[in-house]
């Protein structure tokens, strides 16, 4: 199924500048590894080293929490949203 | 002729009307932090009529600052003067008919609840996770509302934090990023324009807030990107295990976590160490800070140069500055390089 996922403006040096990524995927954690497929950098800012969502790293689903972390399914058409802490003022 | 009341624009809208305006001259509200979100949500408040002002900020202005930070000038970056003190007297000269006053002090765990006693609402515009923490653990331990705000680059967030109702902000990050985890806008860089449209949100939480309009104010986190103009609404769930909200354990404010600072003894240098040890990448690190100044990176730790001061930054999070005299210079330089 398509997801688009939103990478916000404080990640794109990750990503190259991209500030949408496609892939397709049916769970959260498919949705993450298509798009560190893609964009290899932002793994170490989101996953831990035993593979699991960093605690300062937030990811939603159409704008909601996800309820069963990585494993949620994401449906067709959804929308994630990578949320990274951002301390500037 | 008869003049046209001050606020008269202010009280014809529904969403304040007279009754809002009373609330507002009767409120005390908090700006934490006077760089570029703090210059701007001050002064949306004070022209707005919020009666009392406390404005809290360790800094002094300098002339890379005037590019976003709105409330200073050539003079005050030639003179040095603490921005806490010109923002006051800038927006004393503004609104003579409310309260402005200014602390020039660095928040830590022994001072925060002093300087926000009595407070309806606390605009956070800091620019570190530590302080964040730390407002977090006074503002739920004591039942006051504050609203998160965070920029970089062209993107930025804000969230208003309404203890006991909702989550907090260790709800929303559950665990400190830790001392150079996360870019600062003087590595990274930052559009003035973000800045002033993630402040205004702020301030428009606060004012809600300062009214009494506690039902009203917006619940979800706001995450906006000024280059492109989306913006999306997050909805943040409180944590059951959240220690602070939850459990009521205040480890910030009890100073068991956060950094801590040193001068060392017979040198010109200060000693920052975080009270549980990072693990910095030095080389992305050291990539990062490249494009601020003179930067070397040895297998043991990175060098930087800039702004008159040498920082010797270790992979445990620890840095000496050199060069500053004084511990809140140094933590102002280390939360502005290196991040915390």
């Amino acid at each position: 199924m398509a997801v688009e996922i939103r990478i916000p403006a404080a990640l794109r040096r990750f990503t190259g500048g991209a500030r949408r990524v496609e892939v397709a995927a049916g769970t959260l954690a498919e949705v993450l590894a298509g798009v560190f497929g893609q964009h290899p950098d932002l793994r170490g800012r989101m996953l831990t080293a035993e593979g699991g969502l960093r605690a300062d790293a937030r990811v939603f689903i159409a704008g909601d929490e996800p309820e069963q972390g990585l494993a949620t399914a994401v449906g067709d058409g959804a929308e994630v949203t990578i949320l990274p802490p951002i301390a500037g003022a | 002729m008869a003049e046209i009341p001050r606020y008269a624009r202010q009280t014809i809208l529904p969403e304040v009307g007279r009754e809002g305006q009373a609330r507002l001259a009767e409120a005390t509200v908090a700006v934490m932090g006077c760089g570029a979100l703090g210059s701007v949500a001050a002064t949306i408040l004070a022209r707005s009529g919020v009666g009392h002002l406390r404005l809290i900020d360790r800094d002094v202005v300098e002339l890379h600052n005037l590019q976003r930070q709105v409330l200073y000038n050539e003079d005050d970056a030639a003179r040095g003067v603490p921005k806490a003190a010109a923002a006051a007297e800038r927006l004393q000269a503004v609104n003579g008919s409310i309260e402005v006053l200014p602390f020039v002090a660095d928040v830590d765990h022994r001072n925060i609840e002093d300087l926000l006693v009595g407070c309806d609402v606390v605009v956070d515009a800091v620019d570190n996770f530590e302080s964040r923490y730390l407002l977090n653990d006074a503002a739920v331990k004591h039942g006051i509302p504050w609203v998160y705000g965070g920029v970089i680059g062209v993107g930025g967030v804000s969230m208003p934090i309404l203890p006991g109702d909702g989550p907090c902000f260790r709800c929303l990050f559950p665990s400190d990023p830790g001392p150079g985890a996360v870019e600062t806008c003087d590595t990274a860089g930052i559009l003035s324009t973000i800045v002033h449209i993630v402040s205004a949100f702020q301030a428009t939480e606060a004012l809600k807030l300062a009214m009494g309009r506690r039902d009203e104010v917006r619940r979800e986190l706001l995450e906006i990107d000024a280059w492109s103009g989306e913006s999306v609404l997050l909805r943040i769930h409180r944590r059951e295990d959240c220690p602070v909200c939850v459990g009521r354990r205040f480890e910030h404010l009890e100073g068991e976590r956060g950094s801590s600072a040193t001068h060392m003894c017979g040198r010109d240098a200060v000693q920052i160490r975080p009270k549980t040890p990072a693990k910095l990448d030095l080389p992305d690190l050291a990539e990062r800070l490249k494009a601020v100044g003179s930067v070397n990176c040895h297998p043991m730790l990175v060098r930087l140069e800039v702004e008159g001061y040498q920082l010797s930054i270790f992979a445990d999070g620890r840095a000496i500055v050199h060069g500053a005299g004084d511990e809140t210079v140094a933590r102002a330089i280390y939360a502005r390089y290196v991040g915390l």
